[in-house]
């Protein structure tokens, strides 16, 4: 190296070292002004990573740049206000800003120095993703403990109200979906007719990279809230029962769990239930384009043709509903002429939440031809569909 | 075969077609060379692109990894709306950006 350059770097060395000083006193000023931050403080703090980039650059160290660059990024998110300076966000701060003194400390050695885990917290801090350490929220991890989610508490409640059940789906992109020749969205689409996606992460690490041969794994974990029931949602998705996990336990653990899990049966009242059509319902309304109406305590749902292809999540719904303000729900079925499996599937776990609830879900008739023989051919035997004739 | 423009460290591609099992391998390569030559931001235009499927999905952020890797980044552009759709759903683009423009 020649001298020239050498004073270059002696005085990056020096002038870095001088930046990074006041850099945690600083931060914790931060993050004790929260939201009412002054934005020459986080210029403050912003400088330093700026031109430390900037002439690490200029002098071939890499990665001394490459981890100023992201933490210039992130401050530049908190200036703008799209990140807030809670404690989470400048608690990686700090820890980069420690990296970044100990690179320039060891500059010599900073290129084979791996802050990829670093850089990949980091870079993990973007507009929305921060929660402020107020909000309640469950941490919700696979089987194997890997943390996988956190939802807020309130998400949670309202997805199990109306007897729905939370699991997590775990997919193999490659051997669940392209293997099985299906596409990620169809998959996708799949799931959101039948339930709610919550929330979901494709776990990228295990990916690799270009040079590692991406196909061979991609796992894909989705919280998923639906009534459709353990038994059932193994075989409506295809998938082995020991990829679906439901989270009851954990959210027990956290003490969410509400009464209809702790409860013991309910009686299911017996004495048939009579219905005089003749006269007017008492109270008649379109519920996600089912037209349902009610005679006291009973109702009675109309299923007419176009409403139950690709209309799952409609039905279950409506379905819901009715469970609510009805003692005894009457399908009508007389419209049916085409179905598909996830229509049964809604019916089937339907009847049992309703069963559960010492309701009743029956059909008003005996169904059409063509949901028993469609039934039939799906493979579901006749007592899962009995409650039907 | 893909267009390629380049600017300094950031390089433009645009595979043209559809991201699938059959033409993965192929992206796969060009991709891995360009960063093998310095290429350091990658802009993928989506234009004219309607599936991606699995394998799609894996080269996709595959590319992510192996330039973060590196300090640089990938982003996408004009996605279709089935696409940008099943990214947003799938939470991918809390990875990379990905746009419609």
């Amino acid at each position: 190296m020649s001298s020239e350059d050498d004073e270059l770097l002696k005085s990056f060395l020096e002038e870095s070292r001088e930046h990074l000083e006041n850099i945690e006193a600083d931060l914790m000023d931060l993050e004790e002004a929260g939201e009412g931050f002054d934005g020459e403080l986080v210029n403050k703090i912003f400088r330093p990573a700026h031109s430390i980039k900037g002439s690490a650059g200029f002098l071939g160290l890499v990665t001394i740049s490459k981890l100023a660059h992201t933490l210039e990024n992130v401050l530049h998110m908190i200036r703008e206000r799209q990140v807030l300076p809670v404690p989470d966000v400048v608690n990686l701060l700090l820890r980069g800003y420690d990296l970044l003194a100990s690179l320039i400390d060891n500059h010599n050695e900073s290129e084979n120095i791996d802050i990829s885990q670093t850089v990949a917290e980091l870079t993990n801090i973007f507009p929305g993703n921060t929660k402020e350490s107020s909000e309640k929220t469950v941490d919700i991890d696979s089987p194997g403990g890997i943390s996988l989610f956190e939802e807020d508490e309130l998400s949670i409640e309202q997805a199990r109200r109306g007897g729905k059940f939370i699991y997590i789906v775990e997919y193999d992109l490659i051997h669940d979906v392209h293997e099985k020749e299906k596409t990620p969205l169809d998959v996708i689409t799949e799931m959101q007719k039948t339930g709610l996606i919550l929330n979901c992460k494709v776990d990228i690490s295990t990916v690799g990279t270009l040079k590692d041969g991406f196909s061979k794994k991609i796992p894909f974990y989705v919280l998923f809230a639906t009534i459709i029931d353990p038994d059932v949602i193994s075989a409506l998705f295809q998938l082995e029962q020991s990829r679906i996990h439901s989270i009851e336990k954990q959210i027990k653990d956290v003490g969410l769990a509400g009464e209809e899990t702790s409860s013991g049966p309910v009686p299911v009242r017996t004495e048939p239930v009579t219905l005089d059509l003749s006269r007017e319902p008492d109270w008649l309304e379109e519920v996600k384009g089912f037209a349902v109406r009610g005679y006291g305590g009973v109702g009675v749902l109309a299923l007419n043709p176009d409403a139950v292809v690709d209309n799952a999540r409609d039905l279950q719904s409506a379905l819901l509903f009715s469970l609510e303000k009805f003692e005894c729900l009457k399908l009508d079925m007389s419209g049916v002429e085409e179905m598909d499996l996830s229509f049964l599937q809604v019916l089937r776990s339907a009847h049992k939440t309703f069963e559960s609830r010492g309701k009743i879900l029956e059909s008003m008739a005996a169904p059409p031809e063509t949901v028993s023989r469609f039934a039939t051919s799906m493979g579901l035997r006749e007592e899962a569909m009995g409650f039907l004739s | 075969m893909a267009e390629i423009t380049k600017d300094g460290e950031k390089v433009f591609v645009r595979p043209g077609r559809d991201i699938t099992a059959s033409t993965v391998e192929e992206l796969q390569r060009k991709l891995t060379s360009l960063i093998d030559g310095g290429a350091r931001d990658v802009v993928l235009n989506l234009t004219e692109i309607e599936m991606i499927d699995s394998l799609g999905l894996g080269l996709l952020v595959a590319t992510h990894n192996s330039l973060s890797e590196v300090g640089g980044g990938l982003s996408l552009t004009n996605v279709s709306k089935d696409i940008f759709g099943l990214l947003t759903t799938m939470r991918l683009n809390k990875h990379f950006p990905v746009s419609g423009e």
